[in-house]
């Protein structure tokens, strides 16, 4: 009995030592200098100071600040729209008893199981075609992550309960106004989850963006990155701290949108 | 009855945008994929060759040790995630303090929301000749001095596969917690009660309880390794040599940077689309079997 509790407490620190040690070095690189990290002496180079000229240096970086923004615009939008429409239809399916539903809801989730990758190419050509690339509503369009939050809401249909659709129509409301008013509501839940996740694919998405823009000013946080380590590798402690504080939204979004109980059932979106 | 049927038609109106846009941004793409995987040639000069580039591709030695590369990532990744997974969803629900497990299932949980490039790029840094891991090989004496992690073939595969490790494992592991959450409690404690060990629960009533759940972690973890591009086009641009190549990396290649074969590059996504699909069935079939012999 002991025994095992030793081996389970000594699995979950080393494991907890595997997970957090990249983001431990990657704050001390924050920390250090240039030449600190080059010259493996980044535990004499540690200093706050460094800290700050480091990031002051970083948002000097005009094409940093524009490629932030444009992140910031698009993710947010994305997972707005996503957030909308995916919720319209998780209550068309919930108020259709129609038996084609399914066959409209089977075409949905399949859409998941179709790679990213094979749509790269006929996605860019249809932009190119229509003259889409570099622009905001592309790079919003390829952000939407509909069919996997589509499948969210229908999944959890049960919270939905049919009762409630009944009383509402026998006090009067219309169609919209039970999906206004009680069917975002009893969602509540399902509606962060969706939001935060969609948030997060737009703004990790990597190589729908790449393709789909060609000039600079358009640049995501992504792309930005992705250019900047193939041509640029002078500064790298410029390099981690930019690196921080791209992954600070996603962080920021994941915790504000946290339940705070682990027994909860919407706990870390499951 | 017809008033009831106008009714409906209204409210088909709540599927409509999501209907539309997921035809926009998937389907028809799909669809087009398919028509432009028809035309051979490069650049302007394109031509109708019908299925010739999928003959091709079958011959393409490219491709196909891009194939060969996919499947070693598997063979590596997948037991990896699902034994770190298991273990580590089976210590956290094991666990008393709620405190403790809010913690670490926050921290094992944070490198599925951190941005790939982000994580990439740092991995690519620290993994260089001068980087600090590196170093710290140097020092122990595991690499030579000149060399680094990324210039030996068996070193790219290992820290590949241990970045999608640490990235991935930490979501698995919080779906398969919420599979063993919801086993029937009584279940356990009766086994305890009767004085079986750990080991022994873990094997005949945890396992055959979460494997549909494992089932499930098999396939979405073999279908990103199918579709891996950010941490290899980042880290070792399939390097050395063609020895990390995936499939994704390879059709960036021939439709962006080398003269573009859009055509051919088409054909790869589609295969990409099938071998996928293949591979999900073979899970799911190989289950069943093995479940009926049961």
């Amino acid at each position: 009995m002991k025994n095992r509790r030793l081996f389970q407490r000594g699995f979950l620190a080393f494991s907890s030592v595997f997970f957090a040690f990249p983001y431990l070095l990657m704050l001390l690189c924050c920390l250090s200098t240039d030449a600190g990290i080059k010259g493996n002496m980044l535990f004499g180079s540690l200093s706050t100071e460094h800290f700050f000229s480091n990031l002051s240096n970083t948002f000097q970086n005009s094409q940093f600040i524009c490629a932030f923004f444009n992140s910031c615009l698009v993710s947010s939008i994305a997972s707005a729209a996503t957030l909308l429409v995916s919720s319209l239809a998780g209550f068309g399916f919930s108020v259709i008893r129609a038996s084609w539903s399914k066959l409209l809801l089977a075409v949905i989730v399949f859409s998941l199981f179709i790679p990213e990758v094979t749509l790269v190419i006929p996605t860019f050509q249809l932009a190119k075609n229509m003259k889409l690339l570099s622009k905001y509503i592309t790079l919003i369009l390829a952000s939407l992550s509909i069919p996997f939050s589509t499948f969210l809401f229908c999944q959890n249909r049960s919270r939905f309960p049919s009762d409630l659709i009944e009383s509402a129509k026998i006090d009067g409301a219309s169609d919209f106004c039970i999906y206004l008013w009680i069917y975002l509501g009893t969602m509540r839940r399902i509606c962060v989850i969706s939001l935060t996740i969609s948030f997060l694919s737009a703004w990790n998405a990597m190589l729908m963006p790449v393709i789909l823009v060609q000039t600079q000013e358009m640049f995501t946080i992504s792309i930005y990155l992705n250019s900047v380590s193939s041509i640029w590798s002078d500064d790298y402690a410029i390099l981690m701290t930019s690196l921080s504080l791209s992954t600070i939204p996603v962080l920021l979004v994941f915790f504000l949108f946290q339940k705070r109980n682990p027994s909860d059932p919407g706990f870390l979106l499951n | 009855m017809r008033k009831n049927r106008a009714h409906c038609r209204w409210k088909l109106l709540f599927l409509l945008p999501a209907m539309l846009t997921i035809v926009a941004t998937v389907y028809v793409p799909l669809v087009y994929a398919f028509y432009l995987s028809l035309f051979g040639g490069r650049g302007r000069k394109i031509e109708y060759v019908g299925l010739g580039n999928y003959t091709k591709l079958m011959s393409d030695d490219m491709f196909l040790s891009s194939l060969v590369n996919s499947f070693i990532f598997t063979a590596i990744i997948v037991p990896c995630i699902l034994l770190l997974g298991c273990l580590l969803a089976y210590c956290l629900w094991n666990l008393k303090s709620s405190a403790a497990k809010r913690f670490l299932s926050i921290l094992y949980f944070m490198p599925s929301v951190t941005s790939p490039v982000a994580y990439s790029l740092f991995f690519k840094q620290i993994t260089y000749s001068d980087g600090i891991v590196s170093g710290i090989l140097k020092a122990l004496h595991v690499l030579s001095d000149e060399s680094s992690l990324l210039n030996s073939v068996a070193g790219a595969r290992i820290l590949i596969s241990a970045i999608c490790v640490w990235s991935w494992t930490g979501f698995y592991a919080l779906i398969l917690r919420a599979a063993i959450d919801n086993i029937n409690e009584s279940a356990i404690e009766a086994a305890e009660m009767d004085g079986a060990s750990t080991s022994k629960i873990f094997r005949k009533i945890i396992l055959p309880n979460i494997s549909p759940v494992l089932v499930m972690v098999c396939i979405l973890s073999s279908c990103s390794i199918f579709e891996l591009y950010t941490e290899v086009a980042l880290i070792t641009k399939g390097g050395p040599g063609i020895s990390t190549y995936t499939m994704a990396l390879y059709l960036y290649r021939k439709a962006f940077v080398y003269v573009s074969e859009f055509g051919y590059a088409s054909a790869i996504g589609i295969a990409v689309f099938v071998l996928l699909i293949l591979v999900c069935l073979v899970i799911i079939i190989q289950k069943k079997v093995y479940g009926n012999e049961k």
